[in-house]
């Protein structure tokens, strides 16, 4: 039989626990719209005292508090979230490109490429008409400056996704250490056998985080700590980080990239960083390509048929039309530039022949003139497949953003937090914590009752 | 599902994210009007556009280069036709002063008249457009024509064409060199007067008859003698055959149609069996057009045959050899052709039509351009070079080229040595010198006129082009518009459809967020 201190003792822990409970639902509360963490409970089992063979029942007493993770889901929204990372990095940068080509279908380089080809026809027109000559030149100072401005637009796209690329490293590193940090925290924490809830929170949030960046792979340690890997590379063990950096990428020398500390190159599955580390090594590089490309052929072209050419005084011949072998080099000659005169539009030194005007009028739909293509053909399949580049990651997108909040939903419905379903508890405890206050009142009574019998 | 407080607004926010921007797209779309803007939207569709918009730049250039041929060949006409006048003025000063009435004494002051022709002819000559001398060739920078001291006057131009592209793929030459018409009108044998006079066969096309005018087609009214009327419908018919299958072949009337004996017209005897008394046999026009008299057919006749009159068919390249020379046909035989520095031997035999003819002459190698003359009755052998003597012989008793009309030698001509010649004439009061410029005038001005016919068709090949450039013009902006234009019913539709979604979800999210147990405790 247990005596009255006891059942007082009995109320006092169903007063404690339900503290506790209602300590825990206000913390859920008040981390309810905190994305990243972990709704809270308070285990607790009946307490007993042995007595006389019987288990008198000695009120509750609280196991500890747990957090409702599910840790599958986790791995499913870093995955999905480091695709969406991949595809929101292209999209941007894809973006970047399409509008440094500005084509819209009216402006932009196919419209300057083709006032170039008509300006021509215009030449045969009126081959000793210097207006006209004048014009074509123009024609093609703004074809080669318009190459120009693409040219170094990109290269400046090329040179902020290095910087958007420093920066990501940069970011990688840091949430490197801060989990690093949390690892260690942890461990210590949780050496007295309580769960580290808050901080656990804390250490997958900047996992999360960490999985925009790159796809990742984590491995609990038995102590608690986490190992993060990055496409293969041990970013984080126990308290130690392994920093990543960045260098421009060289794919003629093979140097550069994304390395480890070891020189070892590091290859991302998706994340920001795995779109930004593409772009720069393979296609802005790519892009650049295929506009020298078409740019050389320009030069190529035009000047082979240019030097054929005689000037309106028929005895020169053999001017090039273009310098430069690049976009970002082409340039109308200085012999053309500012001598309209120059300008060979005769094959054959008449002043009023037009064959290589008319030449040059057609070759724009030469075909096979680089890669099986016209030159206009090809300058159309560049901005193609930028299009359908950036409709690709534009889509990816899209879908990666539903596969996230679906993914990021079902990791929300196990682990956050439904206010009314705290406004319950919260009801649960206050009416226990009533009870249990009217408990211990009453043996308060029956002990009052006892002091006044012996008094 | 537990559903927490965070995915309520997460999938709030992201709904209404989703429906803004679809609403953004629908109002971007109606606000340019186009279904795409940038590369991305819709890339083949893109590509597609920029096509387009190529094309019809193109187009535009046409347009301008069509233009500006256009009033470059009008000028061109127009200075030939000045030219043609001084040659006429000199053509009728020939003819005065080589009567036996010409009164020598004022032959010096007509020389300088005829003086002062030559120079106009030059200066019109010399005539500069767009800052080249357009009688040159291609050489636009060269004086093309010069007057030496000795009066002769020597061509500086070329005959190179200057092409501009009217379409992609017709290119227009807009020159035309000065030599064509003044110092090279080139050799020829041929042409009229000399008349081949085909005969007529069953396969001879309508369109060959009367020297090459044709026969409008219509229907013709045949009333036969025993008065039975019949309209002939004739407006499909292609050749001589069909015509006499067409009136055969009706046996409401008792008519035969027929080639005549001389196998130059038709035919028509009337085969009725009681042929009434005082009834003719009538042929005439159904619809007041001019079938029945172009067929050589509107007649009427007392004793049951109208006799058609010579229906004068053309030469054409089908025209078979025996059908030539009123049906006599010719020998075929050998010739010899000598051009300047080519000469070779041309063997006819085997040759089955003119066609067959003319492509011996051709591909002999002599630079010689052979054709059915524009009378349509005779054939003419050019020279293709400018400057040399043409000779054509025969080589043995067959004789076909005298046959064919094409035997003789002939000179380049040089009208402005033909006017010099009448100058040196008018001065030497050799009327004998002047007469014989006449006929070289004659000549003179038919090479204008027939470089002035070639200007025309130039003009005609560019008129043809601007219309193909403006149908390709409409052609084009359809298809750009078909493949870039929004189609705004359903666009409005979708845009109203974006507005009410976004607007229910705005106001169903306020319902949802509002709502939580915490307003009902107490």
């Amino acid at each position: 039989m247990g005596g009255l201190i006891h059942g007082l003792n009995t109320g006092k822990s169903a007063l404690l626990h339900n503290q506790l409970g209602m300590n825990v639902v206000g913390h859920n509360i008040a981390n309810a719209s905190n994305p990243s963490f972990t709704r809270q409970r308070v285990n607790a089992a009946p307490a007993h005292h042995a007595q006389q063979g019987n288990l008198l029942g000695a009120g509750i007493y609280s196991l500890g508090i747990e957090s409702a993770r599910g840790g599958f889901l986790d791995a499913r929204v870093r995955e999905d979230r480091s695709m969406l990372g991949y595809w929101s990095s292209m999209e941007s940068s894809l973006g970047g490109v399409e509008g440094i080509l500005a084509e819209n279908g009216e402006y932009g380089l196919s419209t300057v490429l083709g006032e170039f080809w008509n300006g021509w026809s215009e030449v045969a027109s009126h081959p000793e008409d210097e207006a006209v000559r004048s014009a074509v030149l123009s024609a093609g100072v703004r074809l080669s400056s318009t190459m120009n401005k693409i040219a170094s637009d990109l290269s400046g796209e090329a040179a902020r996704i290095e910087d958007e690329l420093e920066i990501a490293v940069a970011g990688v590193n840091t949430l490197a250490s801060r989990i690093a940090g949390l690892n260690a925290q942890v461990i210590e924490s949780e050496a007295g056998g309580n769960s580290a809830n808050d901080l656990r929170d804390e250490r997958d949030a900047a996992v999360d985080q960490l999985s925009d960046y790159a796809g990742v792979s984590v491995t609990e340690q038995e102590n608690g700590s986490i190992s993060v890997s990055l496409g293969g590379h041990a970013l984080v063990e126990h308290d130690s980080i392994s920093p990543l950096t960045w260098s421009t990428a060289d794919a003629e020398a093979g140097t550069g990239g994304l390395t480890a500390e070891s020189g070892e190159t590091v290859e991302l599955e998706g994340g920001t960083l795995g779109g930004l580390v593409e772009m720069a090594s393979s296609v802005m590089p790519g892009l650049r390509n295929r506009l020298d490309t078409l740019a050389g052929i320009v030069i190529e072209q035009v000047n082979q048929l240019h030097r054929e050419g005689y000037a309106l005084d028929g005895k020169t011949t053999g001017i090039e039309f273009f310098t430069g072998n690049d976009a970002s080099t082409i340039s109308v000659s200085a012999a053309v530039r500012d001598n309209p005169s120059m300008v060979a539009a005769s094959a054959t030194g008449s002043s009023s022949d037009n064959g290589i005007a008319n030449a040059l009028f057609a070759l724009g739909d030469n075909p096979g003139m680089v890669d099986g293509l016209s030159i206009n053909g090809y300058y159309d399949s560049f901005i193609v497949d930028i299009g359908m580049a950036l409709q690709e990651a534009q889509n990816q997108v899209e879908l990666g953003s539903g596969f996230v909040s679906q993914s990021e939903m079902q990791r929300q419905s196990v682990r956050g937090v439904n206010l009314d379903e705290e406004m319950i508890d919260l009801i649960k405890y206050q009416n226990a914590y009533d009870a249990a206050a009217t408990v211990i009142s009453t043996v308060d009574e029956m002990v009052q009752s006892v002091i006044s019998m012996v008094v | 599902m537990r559903i927490s407080q965070n995915l309520i607004t997460d999938s709030i926010v992201r709904s209404l994210h989703q429906n803004q921007s679809a609403l953004y797209t629908a109002q971007m779309q109606t606000a340019s009007g186009k279904r795409f803007s940038s590369p991305s939207e819709d890339p083949l569709g893109m590509s597609r556009s920029l096509e387009i918009r190529r094309e019809l730049d193109s187009i535009t250039q046409y347009m301008r280069n069509i233009d500006s041929g256009t009033a470059l060949l009008g000028y061109t006409d127009s200075l030939l036709g000045q030219v043609d006048g001084i040659l006429v003025e000199a053509k009728d000063i020939a003819l005065a002063q080589s009567t036996a009435t010409a009164d020598p004494s004022l032959f010096p002051t007509i020389a300088g008249q005829v003086d002062d022709l030559i120079e106009q002819a030059l200066s019109l000559f010399n005539s500069t457009y767009d800052g080249r001398y357009m009688f040159a060739g291609t050489a636009g920078d060269t004086v093309p024509f010069t007057r030496e001291a000795d009066g002769s006057v020597t061509y500086r131009g070329n005959e190179d064409p200057m092409d501009i592209f009217a379409t992609k793929t017709l290119a227009v030459d807009i020159s035309m060199p000065g030599s064509e018409m003044s110092t090279g009108a080139p050799a020829s044998l041929g042409g009229s007067p000399s008349d081949l006079d085909p005969d007529i066969d069953l396969d001879t096309l309508l369109d060959t008859l009367n020297g090459g005018d044709g026969v409008s087609r219509g229907s013709i009214k045949i009333t036969d003698m025993e008065g039975n009327e019949a309209l002939v419908d004739l407006t499909s018919t292609e050749t001589i055959d069909d015509v006499l299958e067409a009136i055969n072949e009706r046996t409401d009337i008792n008519v035969s149609a027929s080639i005549n004996s001389e196998e130059n017209g038709i035919d028509i005897l009337d085969t009725s069996l009681n042929p009434l008394e005082d009834q003719n046999l009538v042929i005439e026009e159904a619809d007041g057009g001019s079938t029945a008299l172009d067929l050589g057919i509107l007649a009427y006749s007392t004793d049951g045959l109208v006799e058609g009159i010579d229906i004068d068919p053309a030469l054409t390249r089908d025209t078979p050899v025996e059908l030539l020379h009123g049906g006599d046909g010719l020998l075929l035989g050998r010739v010899n052709i000598h051009n300047g520095d080519y000469s070779t031997e041309v063997d006819f035999f085997g040759a089955d039509t003119v066609g067959d003819l003319l492509d011996m002459i051709e591909g002999s190698g002599t630079r010689t351009k052979a054709e059915i003359d524009d009378s349509g009755n005779s054939i003419l052998v050019t020279s293709s070079l400018a400057d040399t003597t043409l000779v054509i012989a025969d080589l043995d008793r067959y004789n076909t080229g005298h046959n064919l009309g094409i035997t003789g030698t002939a000179e380049p001509l040089d009208f402005f040595e033909v006017l010099e010649t009448l100058r040196e004439g008018l001065l030497e009061s050799d009327t004998d010198k002047i007469a014989s410029t006449i006929e070289k005038l004659n000549s003179s001005i038919n090479a204008v006129t027939s470089v002035r016919a070639e200007v025309g068709t130039r003009v005609n090949d560019l008129e043809l082009a601007k219309t193909r450039n403006q149908d390709a013009e409409l052609m084009y902006m359809e298809l750009l518009s078909e493949n870039e234009d929004l189609d705004y019913a359903d666009a409005l539709i979708e845009l109203t459809n974006a507005q009410m979604v976004y607007e229910t979800s705005l106001a169903a999210s306020t319902q949802l967020l509002g709502i939580s147990l915490v307003n009902f405790l107490r």
